[in-house]
């Protein structure tokens, strides 16, 4: 709404001076590429243990029906059957998985194999463990379950009407939550804008569809007494507390281990309820138990995103300017509310996207049905709240007659304004947002582009041009979850490294964070060498998480694009509480005059007489071993451990907090043609301009950028979920949801800003995600192409019928 | 996921093939295995028993026959034939049908005998066999052979002329098409490596004069097998091609479609597409025949 | 001719990277079960159930395949290179060390299989074009990279290679 004032700002403000600036901005070879080249990553599947057994399920083919009775007397005659368990049998042995949904919605009993009663299809309703995935999967084929069909409900909106199926018997309705939002004087500006424009959108049904499945190895270890979970969870300290109880183990007996995982993009938050099931099963039978899911139940069973419809209005100047937006939002948020509804509130902030709206009123509702459960998938709430905000801005462009370039730039928050305090209290770190967006353009050539399209389209060639502008809202403050659920016991977002000098001079690095290829290896190295001075390849950093060696908070994990602004963080302070012990140890040992050392290029020497020099490798083996040639006093060791916090707070009486401590910002300039006769639409030009603040390593960040620009125009295009009426999904596998190969794809011209942020010591900021920037961009330019026809796109998704039927003016 | 438990037979002549699929119920020949596989792993199919052909020799070949025709054995891999000058030269529909036929590693495996027999009606070969007006050359016991116009071949989707339990493929047969003959494979599906929305293969010869001798126009994804547009082929009979005239075929020709609907696309977007495809690919097939494109 | 019952053991020999190995394998066993869990090459790594992703490409007998399309007593007999063979005397392949300069990977799950399809690619075409090296992937899906640098890295390494030959 305005710039935000000096006192949150200063609170914001964070210290850098321990940067050299001699390893940031360095595209170095990244150190997990070595390994993965050459075959040689530790997936979940990857690790064989003596006598590991296999676990396989029996899942519903129903969307909603009752289990009126399981007979597992065939699967039970399989040789090498060595468990079978329903939900009968886990009910059993633990409790139900905790809800963070309010009430009544928090009366809903979820189990990690349907009870009673199945609810989407694709959920586990029996677990076979056998001494071979083959046993196993034979075994679970032959588990016989008498269903009595139920009706289905797959509509959110229908889904609340009275006299709906309900998913949840025990809930009494099918809504999880209703929050209202009312930031700013929503009320005055329609009653005095020039006009109100309106729509209704649907951003579709997808997933992130990684390549490697969920997959978990549990191993009870009975003479220690201590649980081993090899999993690929995003951020297995967040489940922790449900194995502990499940379990009945405590946390330091319960290990949970990550190593490299095979992409996640969201999906594998919620694949606890594997861990769960794998280290029950090892703990009874006292052998290891691997389950790895195959490709049909991950894209059928495992997370998809919510879908989300939303009703919008905006209050609009004659001159372009954009004064509030009224929406009312429903989420369908599937049969379980394992993440959601988080998603109605986390970046709600963005609801005005990069614009200087001044006021917002949101109406949202999540709501069960019988489909998958969802999740937060990559570009999770920002990507469905940015289409809105960006479809509205094109809508409003084509009412005004205005270039929806045009448009944007009008709108964008300043660079005079920063940082900028949104209506909702979100604060937007920093950026040039007009000269990127000016930089894009030019880039790709938009006038030029726009004079071809006049000229193509005399020649019956259909050109569109998308230009959107999005944010990758990153690093999550969880206190969030308070807009809908007060009672919530989690706040902030922060996170813990480990920086050690070991008694070699080499420094071991562990992080509290679970990557899936974003290169937390090499970037942390990179910062630790830029504090340290030391050389890149002496920096050693642990791969993955490990709860019995890694600094954790119960924030820790890989997820909301928060390694750069929080993960990073702390590894910069550890490193410069590191350099400061290494400096005192070295002025001593040195005798340098009034203690004034140097630490450069992994050695330390006397400010006033650089003559007076040791390696730190000298210094190291002094802290360890010999320790009377320290300082008097001080404790011996070089472990410097932090965590990192960021000055989150809760949200006020009014909802108003700031939701994420980074604002990346990026511009998506994207050409599309369509064939006139089959609607099939093929990209000819894609621009992505990128600020997500200093850049660590360039490889990485244009990687992450290529990487969200190929899952967001693959959801436009190609990936969508089908249900039918029956919550039959109609494309649970490769053939037909449809994940792009590298004819799809086009090439990506990637450019970049780079406007460190003031509020992390590094500068850098959260990236990856990207916002959905691509989705819309896409969908922008199909728009585009239509326009002239009148043709509007009401979804995330241009299937080429649909967009044959605009071209042809007929409707389904 | 994995296979059902099954029997696994891996005979070294044709002959011994046939014993066995004779022999034991509900046996499936393994070709190539980029569709049964698939199927089996998906548990889909559970056969009691494979008879894997991979061990048989002789059946991987690409040859010209004195007399004109093309023979090609039924285990030739689909890379081989995509590779090969000969198919390309005479035959570009097939060639075009084959690069565009799953991707590098299904090619690598699997073999001409082994999608026509399986006869998916969204393959891509089908309806270039009956464009090119193929012979398929079935195999019985005691060195019995038969031959099977491509016309007749495929009855039903995964359902052909040969006889259950008693019949294999062993060659496909490609007869001449005399100078002045051209033709084109045109698919249209979302991503490259899936199996079309619509599919035609087109292949015709044409007088001095650019007039229409001979034509076939056969699509496939639209029914449940390789299906003849007759009325555009009677539309072009004896005229020279234009976009009018290819225009007017595609409309005869498609009139009568009642394509499927699924997850992919509607029975309409089908029919609408099936048209441009038609059209497309006659105008394609006439030029080339004409040889003013390649 | 071999005949092998549904539950029976088949003695399956391959050659994998140079080196002969023995296994007696059910006949459902699929080539990429044999050759993670039987003989440890974990390199190859499964992806999908329909033979999409690629992740499992394997070389046998000279041809990029899907070895989990492929049956382990299929393979009895062949010569197999999984991307464990790609190193020579400790020294990365030229299209591991573009690969790598590059940054063609992420999680680095499709690796394998993508390093597998370019080097079947490159034995075949040595200098292909961004179209011929789009098209050689096809089979091979990855969700992190949007194969921008993958295609990259094997136009790189073509050139590596190239140079190579000359010097």
């Amino acid at each position: 709404m305005s710039k935000a004032s000096p006192e949150i700002i200063s609170t914001y403000k964070q210290d850098s001076s321990a940067l050299t600036l001699k390893w940031l901005g360095k595209p170095l070879k990244p150190k997990e590429d070595y390994r993965l080249v050459r075959g040689r990553g530790m997936f979940v599947d990857d690790v064989q243990l003596p006598r590991m057994a296999y676990a396989a399920f029996a899942r519903s083919p129903y969307a909603h029906a009752k289990i009126k009775g399981i007979d597992v007397s065939r699967a039970a005659s399989v040789p090498g059957v060595l468990l079978i368990w329903t939900g009968e049998d886990l009910k059993k042995r633990m409790r139900p998985l905790p809800q963070a949904t309010p009430p009544p919605a928090r009366n809903a009993i979820d189990y990690p194999l349907a009870v009673d009663k199945v609810r989407f299809q694709g959920e586990p309703v029996a677990m076979v463990v056998a001494e071979s995935r083959y046993a196993a999967e034979d075994a679970a084929s032959q588990i016989d379950v008498d269903y009595e069909p139920l009706p289905v409900v797959v509509d959110a909106e229908k889904a609340l009407e009275p006299g709906a199926p309900l998913v949840h018997d025990e809930v009494g309705t099918n809504l999880i939550a209703h929050v209202h939002y009312k930031w700013g004087d929503v009320d005055y500006y329609f009653q005095h804008a020039d006009m109100v424009v309106e729509g209704k959108f649907h951003y579709h049904r997808f997933t992130g569809a990684p390549l490697e499945p969920n997959a978990v190895v549990a191993d009870y270890d009975e003479r220690a007494d201590i649980m081993t979970v090899y999993c690929n969870n995003q951020a297995p300290m967040e489940w922790l507390p449900q194995l502990s109880a499940g379990l009945n183990m405590p946390y330091p007996k319960v290990r949970v281990v990550t190593r490299d995982i095979g992409g996640g993009f969201g999906t594998k938050l919620v694949n606890y309820v594997y861990m769960v099931l794998a280290s029950l099963a090892s703990k009874e039978l006292r052998r290891p138990v691997k389950y790895v899911e195959t490709r049909t139940e991950n894209l059928q069973a495992a997370a998809h995103n919510a879908e989300r419809t939303c009703y919008v209005s905006a209050a609009v100047q004659r001159d372009g300017t954009v004064l509030a937006i009224r929406m009312k939002c429903l989420d369908d948020d599937g049969a379980y509310a394992r993440h959601e509804p988080a998603g109605m509130t986390v970046w709600a902030q963005v609801s005005t996207g990069m614009y200087r709206i001044r006021a917002l009123e949101n109406d949202f509702y999540a709501v069960f049905t019988n489909k998958c459960p969802s999740t937060s998938i990559r570009g999770f709430s920002r990507a469905p709240h940015l289409f809105m905000i960006e479809r509205m801005m094109d809508r409003i462009a084509r009412k005004l007659g205005m270039d929806p370039a045009e448009i944007r730039m009008r709108n964008l928050v300043r660079p005079e304004d920063m940082p900028y305090m949104t209506p909702s209290g979100g604060l937007y770190d920093s950026g040039n947002w007009p000269e990127g967006l000016r930089k894009a353009l030019e880039a790709a050539d938009y006038q030029g582009w726009r004079r071809k399209q006049e000229e193509l389209r005399r020649q019956g060639r259909i050109i569109g041009i998308g230009v959107v502008v999005g944010s990758d809202s990153a690093g999550p403050n969880m206190a969030q979850v308070k807009m809908y659920n007060p009672g919530l016991p989690y706040t902030s977002g922060t996170e813990g490294a480990l920086v050690q000098m070991t008694p070699d001079g080499k420094v071991r690095v562990t992080l509290g964070t679970s990557p899936q290829g974003m290169g937390h290896e090499t970037t942390a190295a990179q910062v630790v060498a830029d504090v340290l001075d030391v050389d890149y390849d002496d920096i050693y950093v642990q791969t993955g998480f490990d709860s019995f060696t890694s600094v954790y908070t119960m924030h820790s994990g890989t997820y909301g694009s928060r390694f750069a602004p929080l993960g990073l963080s702390a590894v910069y302070l550890a490193a410069a509480r590191l350099k400061e012990k290494l400096a005192k140890i070295s002025a001593y040992v040195l005798n340098c005059p009034g203690g004034d050392v140097v630490i450069e290029g992994g050695k330390a020497y006397c400010r006033a007489d650089p003559q007076r020099s040791t390696d730190l490798k000298r210094i190291a083996r002094i802290a360890y071993g010999n320790v009377n040639e320290m300082p008097p006093g001080m404790e011996p060791g070089l472990y410097s451990i932090a965590i990192f916090r960021p000055p989150f707070q809760n949200p006020d009486e009014n909802k108003r907090a700031n939701l994420a401590l980074t604002y990346s910002y990026n511009v998506h300039v994207v050409v599309v043609e369509i064939d006139p006769e089959t609607g099939m639409p093929r990209i000819l030009n894609y621009v992505a301009l990128e600020d997500s603040g200093r850049i660590v390593n360039p490889l990485v960040v244009d990687g992450q950028v290529h990487g969200a620009v190929a899952h967001g125009l693959a959801e436009a295009l190609y990936e969508k979920y089908h249900y039918d009426e029956n919550g039959n999904l109609l494309n649970s596998n490769f053939v037909d949801y449809l994940a792009p190969t590298a004819l799809e794809v086009p090439s990506i011209s990637v450019l970049h800003t780079e406007t460190p942020s003031p509020f992390t010591p590094t500068g850098a900021k959260g990236m990856g995600e990207g916002g959905g920037t691509a989705v819309q961009a896409v969908i922008s330019a199909v728009e585009d192409a239509l326009a002239p026809l009148g043709g509007e796109l009401e979804e995330s998704h241009a299937d080429p019928e649909v967009i044959l039927r605009i071209l042809k003016g007929t409707s389904s | 996921m994995r296979p059902a438990p099954f029997e696994y037979y891996a005979p070294t002549s044709v002959e011994d093939a046939l014993r066995l699929l004779e022999e034991k119920e509900g046996a499936k020949l393994l070709a190539g295995g980029q569709s049964l596989l698939a199927l089996m792993k998906l548990r889909l199919l559970a056969p009691p028993a494979l008879i894997d052909l991979n061990r048989i020799g002789g059946l991987r070949y690409v040859r010209e026959d004195g007399n004109g025709w093309i023979s090609i054995g039924a285990m030739t891999l689909y890379d081989e034939l995509e590779q090969s000058p000969l198919i390309r030269t005479r035959y570009p529909a097939m060639h075009e049908a084959l690069y565009r036929l799953g991707d590098q590693q299904v090619r690598n495996r699997g073999t001409i005998g082994g999608s026509l027999a399986h006869a998916d009606p969204s393959a891509n070969l089908p309806p270039v066999m009956v464009a090119l007006k193929a012979q398929l050359v079935a195999a019985r016991r005691g060195g019995e052979r038969r031959t099977i116009p491509a016309d007749e071949f495929f009855l039903d989707a995964f359902t052909t002329a040969l006889e259950p339990d008693r019949e294999m493929l062993v060659e496909v047969r490609l007869p001449p098409w005399p100078p002045g003959s051209g033709g084109t494979y045109m698919k249209l599906s979302k991503r490259e490596i899936d199996f079309s929305i619509v599919e035609v293969a087109a292949q015709m010869s044409v007088d001095g004069d650019g007039r229409v001798k001979e034509s076939r126009v056969v699509l496939g994804s639209v029914a449940t097998r390789p299906y003849r547009a007759t009325a555009a082929e009677n539309v072009l009979s004896g005229s020279v091609v234009d976009d009018a005239l290819a225009a007017k075929a595609a409309e005869a020709g498609t009139k009568d479609l009642e394509p499927p609907s699924d997850v992919q696309a509607s029975s309409w977007y089908r029919k609408e597409v099936a048209k441009v495809l038609v059209k497309r690919a006659i105008l394609r097939a006439w030029k080339r025949a004409r040889g003013v494109e390649q | 001719m071999s005949e092998i019952g549904a539950q029976e053991l088949m003695h399956v020999r391959v050659k994998v990277n140079g080196q002969w190995y023995e296994a007696d394998v059910e006949p459902r066993t699929l080539l990429i079960d044999m050759l993670r869990d039987v003989l440890g090459f974990t390199g190859p790594h499964i992806g999908c159930d329909t033979g999409h992703c690629g992740a499992c490409t394997v070389i046998m007998n000279g041809r990029s395949v899907k070895s989990c399309m492929v049956l382990a007593v299929q393979a009895d007999g062949s010569e197999i290179m999984t991307v464990e063979g790609l190193e020579k005397d400790g020294k990365l392949h030229p299209l591991q060390e573009a690969f790598w300069e590059n940054h063609a990977l992420q999680c680095g799950y499709c690796t394998p299989g993508q390093l597998m399809s370019a080097y079947f690619l490159l034995s075949r075409n040595p200098n292909p074009s961004e179209e011929e090296i789009r098209k050689g992937i096809e089979g091979n899906l990855c969700r992190c990279t949007g194969y921008v640098n993958i295609v990259k890295a094997i136009k790189a390494a073509a050139q590596k290679m190239a140079d190579a030959k000359m010097s």
